[in-house]
């Protein structure tokens, strides 16, 4: 029979896998066509496997055993697959072969998935438009002269475009949230540590997330479910609660509202969004989180520390690239000349600035101090509320080279997203409304941000706002 | 103020070769970037100490007991054949001293 793909959610595939509807080999045969006609132009993969019907004639056997067998997946490029090549859009990893399995991949290799291929990203997770792919830009599936977001932008266009039904993606600052939010699907930023971090390559260690990317708030809770939990790889994980109470009230920072910077179109789907959940019985309160306005700077300082420490380990010694240079330490020049692009340069160095004895009280130390009282400002918020909502990013998706030559109007993309990752609270964005544009629909994201571990309440809300059951 | 010679020193710290043209632009970039994030500087932290929420186990450092390691050199060849040098069952690089 002919799948229609376009109307297909994990749920319903697993349902009609499990009814003989077809097969895992025709299912993933649909998503490998769609990706041969679609891929070259938005080029939201970097690689697709050589073995993907191999793995669905295997996955078959576990249908109507796991909910997920035969599920089509993709897989951002910085997270390890044993014995697939993985590079985080690097030319400092070309050749590397991942030498073992990350956490989350040894969990859906026992739900039998389907592993499709390799998505696009910017380079090492660092940036907000997957320009600083060292294999290009991913286009926007909506409108093909605009970005797809990012870091995460292969992930979430590959779910958009139907080349999967779901995607694994990492958010640091929003890295799941704004491509989800200009992908017009859902992503889900989970707390920090209840997805384990082993095997995904590290940008920010004190913010990395491993989460969720799909067409429906239900698709991500089931792929949420199948990866989170403590693990003894990874120090920092923990271990969620299945179910918190039903979520009542709905907090709105309207100070952080009022920026210059936001489109028109959001701000005006973000009260839509509002009414919409006092349509659905929820509570709406203003709340007061005054810090959160020094959140991006806050973010633009912690996050670089790290990427210069994180970094430092590609060397040219233990993988990847080598380039030659005079001498063993001149070694470490050209190879980290060649293999690093432009932004993850700008950010290591950076990041050494910010801690070199100098200026570290000034930056580092200032940066750390004003996180806690972001966090404090969470803190108060959910004494009186159980949800936070904002617009996930200031505009709908931008046009490609718009905003390359300018950092800081780059950087600016993630001011509503960084500030989950500081608290290290959970944060979903649900795609909500459009911008018109000429013939074109540019999605909107609305993002909710809840208590640590609350992430079934993000799901209850997310699906009375999206309408889902 | 950021100067060329501290964008010169970051790159060296950073074990980063630059064109001029790149000292330059990186420069530039730095300049916009850090009068950003200075506006940090414009409160006066209190070092409160609070976390958002009521999760009672959040992350902490646990360290591994440091005993049963693994039997050596089962993964020595996995991690060998990622180097870009090797000679033996060592990782090669150029003579240091």
């Amino acid at each position: 029979m002919k799948i229609d793909i376009k109307k297909l959610t994990i749920r319903k595939a697993s349902e009609a896998l499990k009814r003989g509807d077809f097969t895992t080999r025709e299912l993933s045969q649909a998503y490998l066509d769609e990706i041969e006609k679609k891929n070259p132009e938005i080029n939201a993969y970097l690689e697709i496997y050589d073995d993907v019907l191999k793995q669905a004639d295997e996955a078959q056997k576990f249908v109507g055993k796991n909910l997920l067998a035969g599920i089509p997946l993709a897989l951002k490029d910085n997270i390890l697959i044993k014995g697939r090549r993985a590079q985080s859009a690097s030319k400092i990893l070309s050749g590397y072969v991942a030498p073992y399995d990350a956490t989350t991949i040894e969990k859906l290799k026992k739900e039998h998935v389907i592993f499709i291929g390799r998505a696009n990203m910017d380079e090492f997770a660092m940036g907000s438009s997957t320009e600083n792919s060292a294999f290009g830009v991913t286009k926007n599936p909506h409108d093909v002269f605009r970005v797809a977001g990012g870091s995460s932008g292969g992930s979430a266009a590959a779910v958009a475009m139907d080349g999967a039904l779901g995607a694994l993606g990492s958010d640091t600052g929003g890295s799941i949230r704004q491509p989800a939010s200009f992908c017009g699907v859902v992503g889900l930023k989970p707390t920090y540590g209840s997805v384990s971090r082993h095997g995904l390559m590290a940008m920010s260690s004190s913010l990395d997330v491993i989460g969720p990317i799909g067409k429906t708030v239900d698709d991500v809770e089931i792929l949420f479910n199948a990866i989170k939990g403590k693990d003894k790889f990874d120090s920092t994980s923990i271990n969620v609660p299945e179910k918190t109470k039903a979520p009542k009230k709905i907090g709105v920072p309207r100070g952080l509202l009022s920026d210059k910077g936001l489109d028109k179109a959001v701000v005006e789907t973000f009260n839509d969004a509002v009414k919409k959940f006092k349509s659905e019985g929820f509570e709406i309160v203003e709340v007061d989180m005054p810090n959160l306005s020094y959140a991006l700077a806050v973010y633009y300082v912690v996050m670089p520390a790290e990427v210069s420490t994180n970094l430092a380990r590609f060397d040219g010694v233990k993988y990847g690239l080598h380039k030659d240079g005079e001498n063993s330490v001149d070694d470490y020049f050209e190879t980290r000349a060649a293999g690093f692009g432009p932004e993850a340069r700008r950010r290591i160095m950076l990041g050494a600035y910010v801690l070199s004895s100098g200026y570290y009280d000034a930056y580092y130390g200032k940066a750390t101090a004003v996180r806690e009282l972001i966090n404090t400002d969470f803190a108060k918020a959910f004494e009186k509320v159980d949800l936070i909502a904002t617009p996930t990013a200031p505009t709908p998706s931008f046009k490609i080279g718009e905003k390359m030559s300018d950092p800081v109007a780059m950087y600016l993309a993630d001011i509503f997203t960084v500030t989950a990752n500081l608290a290290g609270v959970p944060a979903i964005s649900l795609p909500f409304g459009a911008k018109t544009d000429g013939d074109k629909k540019l999605p909107i994201g609305i993002q909710l941000m809840a208590r640590h571990g609350e992430e079934s309440a993000l799901f209850s809300a997310g699906r009375k706002l999206l309408g889902e059951k | 103020m950021i100067t060329k010679t501290d964008i010169e020193k970051l790159a060296k710290l950073s074990r980063l070769k630059l064109t001029e043209a790149e000292k330059e632009k990186y420069l530039k970039d730095m300049e916009s970037i850090l009068a950003y994030v200075g506006q940090i500087n414009k409160i006066v932290p209190t070092f409160a100490k609070a976390t958002a929420g009521s999760a009672k186990d959040l992350p902490k450092n646990v360290m591994r007991e440091d005993d049963k390691p693994h039997e050596s050199g089962i993964f020595t060849d996995a991690l060998l054949k990622l180097a870009p040098r090797s000679e033996g069952n060592r990782v090669k690089v150029k003579k240091i001293l």
